[in-house]
């Protein structure tokens, strides 16, 4: 029997450079994944942190880390050939076959574009597979958005739909948070909508998607806990009797709505 | 093999002054641990069988702690040649035997097993559960704070190897399992009477009737709990329990079926070497649910709140039984007072 | 003091910092230092000024101890009025006296080693992460999260008057797992409830002059508020 506690040592194959806090490791692994599953990165010395995969090959996975704790700090003082390790994928990922011939909508805040990353790669492969999809992204400042030299190509796959809270130079683009960006999307039903970024954001996107006719079982979150082991024992991710690590972190918004202890990320939506 | 089987068609006792020869020859090949007393009752280790508590009621501490240490180390790494290289602490090898488990504590560790053997097992619990040998007792009358009888009850139906009630000058001797029956082929059992059945159904009678006296709560109320709890959202209740809870976490450590765990990295000076731990946690504790986003249990009542929710309403919705065992221990340590059955009660009502 | 019983430890720990200057343990002290350790507050003006050089001369300040981190101590004495303070030394005290206050009212504190003594684990802790580059931070628990661990019975069972439940944990639980009740020198944690535990204490018979004793031992400018409102009640 495996441990799972054991993580698996592996090289930085790749470290990208995305914003100013943000940077894209490349691991060289041969773990394969589903879009919107997450891994447990260690930093020897450092611990652990649950870390979405935002992207993989062959042979790698990329993940996408903001610099806001011990590991993610640590981490991004390191180069390609140091060392870490990884558990996992962990989660239930993205419901990406109920998506398949429907319209897609994809909202994303923030670093919430990583785990969505994956998604966004897959449409672009298999375009036939959906019918309208449209991108929704949001940032605090223009330079802090990821993957912008990706968005050329996106777009020619998706609506994409870019929006910051604070514009800065040379910004041409639509001002405001992301709520009000959503009576630009063009399709209405038939739509999965697939949703990442902080709970704030995910809260009030919820609340005008419902008011725009979206039904909330075709809303799926993805929550962000605290997970130490990912394997559903340690307890730090259960919220309304479910574990995010295990059952999750991807959740149908009437799913979440009707946890007994209501998900801060839902907390006064239909209420 | 055709001995054996006979035996365990045939009921048994064991007589008390034997009792010690038979953990004595236990001792030989298993480590033992039996309750003790150093100012709180707790299973320990036992090198000299007079150290061992003959108590009335269960213990201050609960066995948890064998299986699942309040510090474990996961693992060593060491910086080499390719990254790091990793070192398994796995252990748990010894063979043990624990006496004087009682049924709250088998129901815990039935819960444990829910908890930490389920779809992904966790190898460090597996292992001791997997090396040890339960040998139970019914209690003699119940503590002032117990409601087994609530959940599950004195005696247990499985999960121990041999089971022991008093009848007087002797045991009464349920067998639970294989093992068990090889323990019985050891030589100090014997034959026990339909009388000796009596008495021992009286005795378990007699303290569940005290249990249920006691805790003077209704057991099929407790049954719906979950239900009622889900029903209303109880919001003052939760507020005023927030208001006085110290959130020092003594009720989650001392629950027999409490597993949340913090995972650490103690590092050398320079970071070359050193090992990942996992530390007990508590669902009290300000940064338990504290993420690099947000808090999501800043407030205390949420934190009550949710160790409430946890024991009685998600594992039901989960696994279909309830997370307590109705031992009281949280109810006995909290220095604010807060008494679980009345909570219960109050939640219900 | 407590550096020096580091002992197993000290030569491993040499590797990595030199000590630059130490008033108890070297003859020859040097300032710029990378890490200052400061132990005790200010009492008069000029330990004032010397606090001000040391923050100027150090990269990294470290308040040691009880006294540096929560005013320890020292500062029972604002608890009386100024003059009665005085008659302890017959109304001629050696220098001006000032309230002491943790080292924080005065200057920027990187990291505090809460406890009288400090935890040398602790001590520990905090140079690795400072080597390695970690963060440290302050342990938001109680000294009842330790003392569980350490499967000890509660004191506040056996009727004495313990501060475990509000204060901040990191000292591995020394004195109640030999049973003396915590007398709270660590400080209390952020997330403490001083006032619920207060009321345990109150409820338990312990007067409101004990109990108000007991929170200004070790950290009444931190308890400065809860007193007051106690007084009040």
């Amino acid at each position: 029997m495996r441990n799972p506690y054991l993580p698996e040592v592996v090289p930085i194959r790749e470290v990208i450079e995305e914003t100013c806090d943000t940077k894209t490791f490349r691991i060289a692994t041969h773990l394969l994944f589903n879009p919107g599953q997450f891994v447990e990165l260690s930093v020897f010395g450092y611990g652990e942190a649950p870390i979405s995969i935002s992207g993989g090959g062959d042979g790698y996975l990329d993940l996408t880390i903001r610099a806001v704790g011990n590991v993610t700090n640590r981490i991004h003082r390191m180069k390609a050939g140091d060392y870490v390790g990884i558990r996992g994928p962990f989660g239930n990922g993205w419901p990406l076959e109920k998506a398949k011939g429907k319209n897609l909508l994809i909202v994303a805040g923030g670093i919430g574009l990583a785990p969505l990353k994956p998604v966004v790669e897959y449409v672009c492969r298999h375009r036939e597979e959906f019918k309208m999809v449209t991108l929704l992204y949001g940032a605090r400042r223009p330079s802090l958005m990821l993957f912008k030299y990706k968005f050329r190509e996106w777009e020619k796959f998706m609506d994409l739909l870019l929006t910051v809270d604070e514009p800065e130079e040379g910004w041409k683009g639509h001002v405001g948070v992301v709520t009000t960006l959503c009576d630009k999307i063009k399709h209405r039903s038939d739509t999965i909508t697939l949703m990442c970024g902080p709970p704030i954001m995910m809260k009030y996107t919820s609340m005008v998607l419902i008011e725009l006719g979206f039904p909330p079982s075709e809303i799926y979150l993805s929550l962000e806990r605290n997970m130490k082991c990912g394997i559903g024992i340690c307890g730090h991710c259960a919220v309304g009797g479910v574990y995010v690590c295990r059952d999750g972190p991807v959740f149908s918004l009437n799913k979440a709505l009707r946890f007994i202890e209501k998900p801060h990320e839902v907390q006064g939506v239909l209420d | 093999m055709k001995l054996v089987k006979m035996v365990t068609i045939m009921m048994l006792k064991i007589a008390k002054n034997r009792i010690n020869e038979f953990l004595a020859a236990l001792k030989e090949e298993y480590t033992l641990y039996a309750p003790t007393s150093n100012g709180v009752t707790k299973f320990e280790k036992i090198e000299d069988l007079t150290s061992i508590c003959f108590l009335p009621n269960r213990t201050d501490i609960s066995l948890k702690s064998i299986f699942f240490p309040p510090k474990q180390k996961f693992f060593r790494w060491k910086r080499g040649e390719m990254g790091y290289e990793l070192e398994d602490y796995l252990d748990g090898e010894e063979k043990k035997v624990i006496f004087g488990a009682r049924g709250c504590d088998i129901r815990s560790l039935k819960i444990l097993d829910m908890y930490m053997r389920g779809e992904f097992s966790d190898p460090y619990y597996e292992k001791r559960r997997k090396n040890t040998i339960i040998i139970g007792i019914s209690c003699d009358y119940p503590r002032e704070s117990c409601f087994c009888s609530a959940f599950g009850g004195m005696v247990p139906e499985d999960g121990y190897d041999l089971w022991f009630t008093d009848i007087g000058t002797h045991y009464f001797v349920d067998v639970g399992s294989d093992i068990g029956k090889e323990l019985i082929s050891l030589g100090f059992f014997q034959e026990a009477s339909p009388e000796d059945l009596r008495k021992k159904k009286r005795r378990i009678e007699k303290v569940q009737f005290e249990i249920e006296r006691r805790t003077r709560i209704d057991l099929c109320e407790v049954k719906r709990c979950s239900q009622e709890i889900k029903k209303k959202s109880q919001d003052e209740i939760w507020r005023e329990l927030g208001e006085i809870c110290l959130c020092c976490g003594k009720c989650n450590f001392v629950c027999p079926t409490c597993h949340c765990f913090d995972v650490r990295d103690i590092p050398s000076f320079d970071g070359s070497e050193g090992y990942r731990i996992r530390v007990w946690d508590s669902c009290h504790l300000y940064e338990y649910a504290k993420t690099s986003a947000e808090n999501f249990r800043k407030e205390k009542h949420a934190r009550v709140r949710y160790r409430v929710y946890d024991k009685f309403v998600f594992p039901v919705m989960r696994y279909g039984v309830y997370a307590c065992t109705g031992c009281g221990r949280c109810t006995e340590v909290c220095p604010a007072g807060i008494n679980l059955r009345e909570v219960l009660r109050r939640l219900v009502e | 003091m407590e550096f020096l019983n580091l002992e197993a430890q000290i030569l491993d720990l040499l590797k990595y910092l030199g000590i630059k200057n130490f008033r108890l343990a070297k003859e020859i002290n040097e300032m710029p230092v990378d890490i200052a350790f400061v132990e005790g507050t200010p009492t008069n003006r000029e330990e004032i000024i010397k606090l001000l050089k040391i923050r100027k001369g150090s990269h990294i300040l470290v308040a040691l101890g009880s006294c540096a981190s929560t005013g320890g101590v020292p500062a029972l004495v604002n608890t009386l009025r100024k003059r009665e303070a005085m008659d302890v030394y017959d109304g001629e005290p050696p220098e001006i006296p000032i309230d002491p206050k943790p080292l924080d009212y005065y200057v920027d504190v990187d990291y505090r080693l809460y406890g009288c003594p400090f935890s040398k684990d602790e001590l520990i802790e905090l140079i690795t992460d400072i080597i390695i580059g970690k963060n440290y931070r302050d342990k938001e628990y109680s000294v009842c999260v330790e003392c569980s661990l350490r499967e000890n019975g509660c004191l506040l069972e056996q009727g004495l008057l313990c501060l475990g439940p509000i204060t901040r944990g990191g000292c591995n639980a020394l004195c109640t797992a030999n049973g003396k009740p915590c007398l709270g020198c660590r400080g209390p944690y952020e997330d403490a409830n001083i006032k619920a535990h207060i009321k345990v204490l109150l409820d338990m018979g312990f007067s409101k002059e004990e109990v108000m004793e007991a929170l200004s031992l070790f950290s009444y400018e931190k308890f400065k508020e809860v007193i007051a409102w106690l007084k009040e009640e």
